[in-house]
């Protein structure tokens, strides 16, 4: 590791020329700060340090973007900021791939004493690979991969399954409230 | 970023650059380290696998300006070739081709490369230069090029050459861009 009385700028401008001291000396500095600041905001140690990974990576493939009459630590924040903001929305975007779940029956407000029995016979009136796939799903509690294997798909057309299930118990329920 | 949104992200950075408690798990330090290492210093042949690939787009592509060793896959009626011939004559025409042919092809891997892919070239240049220019040679001859040893041997030099130029270029470029001297 480099002498730590160089600047963070001076080191900044020696790891863009591919010094790995210098990159050691700067990891040393904010990687407390940057794990703290990820890890505050994230929902496991996991995530936190997958994101940590990425901020490093992209500090790596962008530091020649880097200006060294600027300071080093706001453009450190921001890499590590932009991170997350991509962190965050690919949970989002995961969360509504992986979780077509039945929470998004509460949506409407005729719909929010729905439980699972009531809505049982509406199960019943689905096309019989949605019903399998829900039952199998919400009763049975298995995960994608366990359904896939019991209708003999891919757990991609599972997710599809369910989502299109979730959407007609939804329909039912509402036509069932109006009448 | 309108005024509220600057404020908080001014506040967050504040909070970021104030935070010196968290300690990073020694085991997610390991993976960064050596994560970076592959990044900082890149195999010399895993950077020669990628040159190569770029080599053989971008020769095969030069070849409709500059037909080597009269291979012409376009079918292009003007070379540079030609001019050359009539200007430097049989023996610098070979030179320059060789130049021409590896130069390119290494100014536009270059584009692409980061700078630790670069050094990590320059350290064994010479071979590497070397083993592309001998693979393209294979490949014409391959393709029915008739490579007569002294005419190979020019080409190879220019193909040495322009290796040579085009990297230090790409090297100087790259430094030039991060404000090195």
């Amino acid at each position: 590791m480099l002498q730590s009385d160089e600047s963070d700028e001076e080191l900044m401008a020696l790891y863009q020329e591919g010094s790995d001291a210098a990159f050691k000396t700067l990891y040393s500095r904010y990687s407390g700060k940057v794990f703290g600041y990820l890890k505050s905001r994230s929902s496991s140690p996991q995530e936190a340090a997958e994101w940590f990974q990425e901020v490093f990576v992209k500090i790596h493939k962008s530091k020649h973007l880097y200006n060294t009459s600027l300071p080093v630590s706001p453009w450190i924040f921001s890499v590590a900021h932009s991170v997350l903001l991509d962190g965050l929305r690919s949970r989002n975007r995961k969360k509504e791939i992986l979780e077509p779940n039945l929470d998004a029956l509460s949506e409407a407000p005729q719909t929010e004493n729905v439980n699972l029995a009531d809505i049982t016979p509406l199960i019943h009136r689905l096309p019989p690979n949605q019903n399998l796939a829900l039952h199998l799903r919400y009763v049975d509690e298995q995960t994608f991969t366990e359904i896939a294997k019991t209708l003999n798909t891919s757990p991609s057309n599972v997710r599809q399954l369910i989502s299109r299930g979730v959407k007609n118990l939804k329909r039912l329920i509402l036509e069932g409230v109006k009448s | 970023m309108n005024r509220s949104e600057s404020k908080k992200w001014l506040t967050e950075y504040h909070a970021f650059m104030a935070d010196d408690a968290t300690v990073t798990p020694r085991e997610v330090t390991h993976k960064v380290f050596a994560t970076m290492e592959k990044l900082i210093h890149p195999s010399a042949q895993l950077v020669f696998v990628k040159i190569l690939g770029f080599h053989l787009a971008v020769g095969f592509l030069s070849l409709s300006v500059c037909h080597q060793f009269g291979m012409n896959p376009f079918g292009t009626d003007s070379s540079l070739d030609t001019w050359f011939m009539a200007m430097w004559g049989h023996n610098v025409c070979m030179i320059v081709c060789g130049v021409l042919f590896l130069g390119l092809s290494l100014l536009a891997a270059g584009y692409f490369l980061s700078i630790e892919e670069v050094r990590a070239f320059k350290r064994t240049e010479f071979l590497q230069t070397l083993a592309l220019g001998l693979c393209s040679l294979l490949i014409f001859a391959i393709f029915g090029a008739e490579l007569a040893l002294t005419v190979a041997g020019l080409w190879l030099l220019g193909a040495l050459l322009g290796g040579f130029l085009a990297t230090e270029a790409v090297w100087k470029i790259k430094r030039y861009k991060i404000g090195a001297s």
